[in-house]
């Protein structure tokens, strides 16, 4: 094959230079990975007069494994933490005996002791801190573990948190308890959606038990997927984002489901004034497995059918739609052996909307199903692995039908995944962990229908699909260097391919820690996340009609860069402050044209317009997590930025959630046994909105109707007044003394003070009789006033 | 417990406090632009309305029109040099039914050249008027349309050679734009069905050419073209490409009822201006939407420059 070229000798020499470059990157990169791995084997190999302990840490009165437990020997002052599985290993001197702490905030430590002449398996049970007055415990991690850690930008919440807290319509949420953290913000009045480090509420990474989920809210974004009652552990990582997580730029919401009771039947529930929901669990076999069922359901649709039904005669009736959602949880788990645990979990959701006339009909109904099989197996008490299949299903789909006309509107994603990790301690210097996964989607972009009753043949159709390949490995390694420096080594190869346009990405992932004094540490990190699908979305709120869609030719893969550094302080065990700095770079963002139709249009990539993003910030937290009052404070200051050639002339503009600043207070008094006083404060910048500018006559073709055109000058040029709110709780525990049998009430009260917070901005005109316009006033809306709710909560253990 | 309850009670009525209210919003300086509106028919006259923006807490002065100003009036396929005065006297108006004008902007020049041919529009008030005159009980209120210069040159039936609007004012403003006529597509059936009620409903069928990238604007009124359309619809050819494609009506269409649809066939850039026209008006007070800007084809101003074919057909309900 001949090729024929016309290239000068300056072009021969450059491309020449730049495959040498690229191919010699490639090389490098290629010898760090394997450096790395016999880096650690050597190591490992020089430690050979050691053994190791290895096994799982679980809550004593249900089995349940727990995630981030400490296992420490205070002679060597050696120690680790379980894994997100619940599994430890940690390798010490051999020794005739030595003892164990095993420490999980809110549970009494355990002290075990062990001879060390080979390798021990250890499977420790931990029970509730009999101090504690009631189970609200500010769980994540105890100060000082937070303060020797190498990972920075996390955040835990326990459910006992979430459930103690205050709630709109009594609705326990534990993403918008997320939201009460540095740097999170919510997407805006009572949604569940959040915005990190500047980032847009379709940059999280939000995964149930392993699961992608796409759409993880209810009523447009009110109330999150999530129920409390089926949740164990939810982590919010910001930044320094560990090299398991990628596809998303700027933040990984990780949701674990519990596992259920191994010891014992138990349910649990709750009335409140929107929904009920009821959990069920207990062993398959005591201590061999458990399951997990958990479900809960809105009954507003009730009350509206019974007040329709009574008005069906009444002609001036306006009916009232139908709405509601439910969801259910369901896990089951077992140890095949003593090596293999086998899990299968699932979600399934669905928001439903529904209208019926006489001469109109509307359905329109949307939600996610996910399913999880994995599989944990003990290689060796160095190394677990574990390997997961998922699947997960977003769609919505809008029917109406209008006198002989139907018409069908549906869109969707749908992924199969298959992952595996591993989890190799071969020494206490290095905590590897290493994997790969793949990911095949399908994106129903939009199908449309319209038939008419008396015609087989559809009057027309539309639909739009891709099949997209997502695929990532990775390796990082937790290696403490010495006794004050901890370094984390990774990165993450990523790939996607779709319609033959193949996308790579190298991300590298770097943190470190640097203990100043026990109780002080600074830590820094650099990270860089690809994300390779996008939502098309032209609001700022989570609509169940927006759309994913895959990067292609035209649509090139998100890419941000995030560095961080900060300062972490544990004050005796009681208090933990931090302080961390934060510039991300967030390159090729995605906005859409003006008069972009994003509703079932099939060729999407043409309303598409590209630019950058920039954030940065500094976010100060203080928390007290012990005593009879517990919290945190946290405030956090910050800027961010868009730019886009085709919008305002290349200026750069804030987004609508660009907060400067944005503080939040969050106490739990303990008074009594009896009685727990709950409260969050919440204040930050307003947003950043368009209002129109100027306006003007138009009479359009047939001058039947003249209109006032619309002129927005500036993105996002006002701010709304800035929003705060307080919201106060009370936990009245009833039934104290029959041990297996708890119940209480929680009284919430959102925004105690009726602030009247602004959702958004309008101009209304005032006409006279002739329709002449007398005045123009902005108005502002507002959502929620003070809204007081009722929950009662059982539990049958 | 009754404690509790007395405290929700209490704390609802206050729920019932307003969720509205006024705030003061200060706009930046704006400077006003031009605004044209110009919609070339075969078989009309050049006709042309030219105006400006304002700040939008500006209140517009919509006056009545001078009763003694001059006006070319058009009366269905007439034109006549007339006041506001004269049609009242001659009883075709009533003295209560003056039109109020909004403000216009007429010192400028405007120009439209076609095939190397410039004509330059007279700034005078030209105003069309519905059929009272032939049909007086085809509608409630006046219809009135104006435009501020026009002249007599007539568009001509050409869709290969492009039109070009310049406009030019005492400031120095420019206003360019440029369009080309689009041959129209016709219906291919107008049906009517009838529900047990005998009320009826229509559909209007049209093919659309698969070869080229087509956009429609679909106006159905009842009765008189002067009333408010009962249906407007604009489309973008992309999910119906080659097709037949059908608008619908529900049943409420009664026997006598003549049901008029025009079906134009615009060019992408009133297609775009339509719909962003629609988004901008919808992004006020809507805080899901998007702001959006609108899509003008007028370089140096707003507003829309287009050729307009249609083809227009109507039905008796029977």
């Amino acid at each position: 094959m001949a090729i024929h070229c016309e290239l000068s000798i300056n072009e021969v020499v450059y491309i020449l230079k730049y495959n040498y470059i690229k191919t010699n990157l490639r090389i490098h990169l290629m010898k760090i990975f394997f450096n790395l791995l016999a880096f650690c084997l050597l190591t490992s190999s020089l430690f050979a007069q050691q053994h190791t302990i290895s096994g799982y840490v679980k809550d004593g009165r249900t089995g349940e494994t727990l995630i981030g437990a400490t296992v420490f020997e205070p002679i060597t002052q050696k120690g680790t933490t379980t894994n997100s599985y619940g599994f430890y290993s940690l390798t010490l001197p051999a020794q005739d005996s030595l003892t164990l702490q095993i420490t999980y905030i809110g549970y009494d430590d355990k002290p075990q002791r062990i001879g060390l002449m080979e390798n021990v398996s250890l499977d420790v049970e931990l029970f509730y801190d009999s101090e504690e007055l009631v189970e609200i415990v500010v769980k994540a991690n105890s100060a000082q573990e937070q303060v020797n850690s190498t990972q920075m930008s996390v955040d835990r919440i326990s459910t006992k948190e979430a459930k103690a807290l205050p709630a709109l319509f009594g609705e326990v949420d534990i993403i918008k308890t997320l939201q009460l953290k540095p740097g999170v913000s919510s997407a805006g009045e009572g949604s569940s959606g959040v915005v990190v480090r500047g980032g847009g509420p379709d940059q999280n990474l939000i995964i149930l038990d392993e699961a992608l989920v796409y759409n993880p809210s209810h009523l447009f974004g009110f109330f999150s997927t999530f129920n409390a009652d089926a949740v164990k552990d939810v982590q919010l990582y910001k930044g320094g984002f560990p090299s398991q997580y990628g596809g998303r730029l700027s933040s990984v919401i990780d949701v674990k489901l519990r596992e259920g009771n191994r010891k014992r039947f138990g349910a649990s529930g709750g009335l409140g004034i929107i929904s009920s929901r009821l959990t069920l669990e207990g062993p398959l076999k005591k201590d061999k497995g458990s399951f997990i069922l958990a479900g809960r359901r809105t009954y507003a649709d009730i009350f509206t059918r019974m007040v329709n039904n009574q008005n069906k005669d009444n002609p001036d009736w306006e009916q009232i739609p139908d709405y509601f959602f439910y969801d259910m949880n369901a896990k089951v788990n077992y140890d095949v052996t003593e090596k293999d645990r086998i899990f299968i979990s699932g979600y399934f959701g669905r928001d439903v909307f529904g209208f019926n006339t006489e001469d109109f009909s509307a359905g329109f109904d949307w939600g996610n199903i996910t399913t999880t099989v994995r599989w944990n197996h003990i290689f060796g008490p160095k190394l677990f692995s574990n390997t997961t299949f998922t699947f997960s299903d977003y769609n919505y789909l809008i029917t109406s039908t209008f006198d002989v006309f139907n018409f069908e509107v549906g869109s969707g994603i749908r992924d199969y995944n298959g992952k595996t990790d591993f989890y190799w301690a071969p020494n206490n210097k290095h905590n590897i962990r290493f994997g790969a996964d793949f990911t095949r989607h399908r994106f129903n972009v939009g199908r449309l229908e319209a038939r008419t009753e008396d015609q087989e043949d559809p009057l027309f159709e539309s639909d739009t699909n891709f099949k997209a390949s997502e695929m990532a490995a990775y390796i990082s390694d937790d290696f403490e260097v010495n006794d004050k420096l901890k370094m984390n080594f990774g990165v993450r190869l990523t790939g996607f391919s779709n319609l033959g346009q193949f996308y790579g990405g190298i991300e590298p992932r770097i943190s470190g820690k640097y203990s100043i004094k026990d109780n002080i540490s600074i830590k820094a990190s650099y990270t860089r996340m690809n994300q390779y699908v996008h939502l098309v979305s032209s609001s700022g709120a989570s609509l169940p009609t927006d759309v994913w869609y895959p990067s292609n030719k035209v649509v090139k893969p998100q890419r941000s860069d995030q560095i961080a550094g900060g300062i972490s302080v544990a004050i005796n065990k009681q208090f933990l402050l931090t302080n961390e700095l934060y510039y991300k770079w967030q390159n090729r963002q995605i906005d859409f044209k003006d008069g972009a139709d994003l509703f079932i249009n099939p060729n999407l990539d043409e309303e598409f317009v590209f630019g950058k993003g920039y954030s940065y910030g500094n976010e100060i937290y203080f928390e007290k997590k012990e005593g009879k009052l517990k919290g945190w404070v946290g405030y956090t200051l910050a800027w961010s930025w868009r730019q886009f050639d085709a919008i305002k002339m290349g200026e750069r503009f804030p987004p609508r959630f660009d907060r400067r600043h944005d503080i939040s207070v969050v106490a739990f008094y303990e008074l009594s046994k009896k009685f727990t006083f709950t409260g969050s404060w919440v204040y930050n910048t307003g947003n950043a909105v368009s209002l129109p500018e100027a306006r003007f006559f138009f009479q359009d073709i047939e001058g039947t109707r003249p209109d006032i055109g619309t002129l927005f000058q500036d993105r996002n040029s006002f701010r709304m007044a800035p929003y705060h709110r307080l919201d106060l709780g009370i936990v009245m525990n009833m039934s104290l003394k029959k041990p297996n049998f708890d119940t209480n009430l929680t009284l919430s009260v959102y925004n105690a003070y009726d602030r009247r917070n602004p959702y958004f901005l309008y101009y209304d005109l005032e006409t006279d009789n002739n329709n002449n316009i007398l005045s123009l006033q902005a108005k502002q809306v507002s959502l929620f006033p003070i809204l007081p709710s009722l929950t009662f909560n059982f539990e049958f253990k | 417990m009754k404690y509790i309850f007395l405290i929700i009670v209490g704390l609802l009525t206050l729920n019932a406090c307003n969720l509205e209210r006024n705030v003061e919003v200060n706009l930046p300086e704006y400077t006003n632009e031009l605004v044209v509106e110009c919609y070339l028919e075969p078989g009309q006259p050049y006709r042309l309305s030219l105006s400006e923006s304002i700040s939008y807490f500006e209140i517009p002065g919509i006056e009545p029109v001078d009763l003694n100003r001059s006006i070319v009036l058009k009366i269905g396929a007439f034109e006549i040099a007339t006041t506001i005065q004269g049609l009242i006297d001659q009883g075709i108006i009533n003295a209560e039914e003056v039109p109020g004008l909004p403000p216009t902007f007429d010192d400028a020049t405007v120009v439209i050249t076609h095939q190397g041919i410039s004509d330059t529009l007279d700034n005078t008030l030209y105003m069309v008027l519905d059929d009272r005159i032939v049909n007086p009980d085809t509608t409630d209120n006046l219809y009135f349309k104006y435009y501020n210069f026009g002249s007599s040159t007539i568009v001509p039936a050409d869709y290969d050679n492009e039109f070009f609007l310049s406009v030019i004012d005492d400031q120095g403003r420019t206003a360019l734009a440029q369009t080309k006529l689009l041959p129209p597509i016709s219906h291919d059936s107008l049906v009517l069905n009838y529900n047990d009620e005998n009320l009826a409903s229509l559909q209007t069928w049209f093919t659309d050419p698969a070869a080229d990238e087509n956009f429609y604007r679909r106006l159905l009124n009842k009765n008189s073209l002067y009333s408010r359309p009962q249906q407007d619809f604009s489309l973008d050819d992309v999910v119906v490409n080659g097709d037949d494609v059908v608008f619908g009506t529900g049943f409420d269409y009664e026997t006598g009822d003549t049901l008029i649809a025009t079906l134009y066939h615009i060019d992408e850039a009133y297609y775009d201006f339509l719909e962003t026209f629609s988004d901008a008006a919808n992004a006020n007070g809507n805080p899901f939407a998007q702001p959006a800007s609108i899509l003008s084809n007028i370089d140096g101003g707003i507003g829309i420059f287009t050729g307009i074919s249609y083809e227009r057909d109507s039905i008796v309900v029977q």
